[in-house]
């Protein structure tokens, strides 16, 4: 792809994450105001419903896809010396894979229970 | 890239700079960011005890119940707020709605005070 083609996929992915996730905080959001949930069994109920779980997969995506950009943009911007740069980034790439893998651990793990 | 020593004057007193308002915005947008990327592993922390178990259940229970745990939940509360506000204006604006500079001042500001509003929300009914 070219250069300037980068910027426009990244700015896409920032947007299309950034759909999803208020949609998918709004909901979750008003499950918990609702007073949700009561108790262990309800909660794992929620979680680990084949919709549900598969809304919050997919959640976790745009989480990491969203952050990475984030991220991205602000070493890109604020830190100049090249070798910090790559430092700031492989850090937060290395982050961001963990914590995805850690979440489909809990939710395939959950789905199992 | 190197910075070559120039005998440009340097002004650097942010208390001092007049930042535009949607520049406050974008500030907070980005700090806010990053503060909910911090909050991430956090948040799959709980996930992973509350679903474990009633045990486990009634341990992040007895966590978020702490004072700790209730003031952080306001700061992220705002961090969520204004980071989904900030971003939906920009979402807006890259559609050309209220990119005119009139509206995105305006909107600049409602964001900013809704992000506070929240806050205050938050604290008010959490502490």
């Amino acid at each position: 792809m070219s250069r300037a083609g980068q910027g426009l996929r990244a700015w896409l992915w920032q947007r299309a994450s950034a759909v999803y996730l208020v949609l998918f905080v709004l909901l979750q959001l008003g499950y918990f105001l609702a007073g949700e949930p009561g108790s262990y069994a309800e909660w794992h109920r929620w979680v680990a419903h084949p919709v549900v779980s598969l809304a919050f997969a997919v959640a976790l995506l745009a989480v990491l896809v969203h952050a990475w950009i984030g991220v991205r943009n602000i070493l890109m911007d604020y830190v100049r010396p090249v070798a910090m740069r790559l430092l700031g980034l492989g850090l937060a790439a290395g982050a961001l894979v963990a914590c995805g893998a850690w979440g489909a651990r809990i939710l395939v793990l959950a789905g199992l229970r | 890239m190197a910075r070559r020593a120039t005998a440009r004057p340097v002004f650097l007193n942010i208390f001092r700079i007049h930042l535009p308002i949607g520049a406050v915005a974008s500030f907070l947008h980005r700090i806010s960011g990053l503060l909910l990327t911090l909050t991430l592993p956090v948040v799959l922390l709980l996930l992973d005890v509350s679903l474990r178990g009633p045990e486990g259940f009634a341990r992040v229970q007895g966590w978020l119940a702490g004072l700790p745990a209730r003031l952080a939940m306001v700061v992220i509360g705002w961090a969520l707020a204004h980071h989904a506000l900030a971003g939906m204006r920009f979402l807006l604006m890259d559609i050309d709605v209220g990119a005119s500079l009139r509206a995105a001042r305006g909107s600049a500001w409602a964001v900013n005070v809704l992000g506070a509003a929240v806050l205050l929300a938050v604290a008010g009914g959490w502490l």
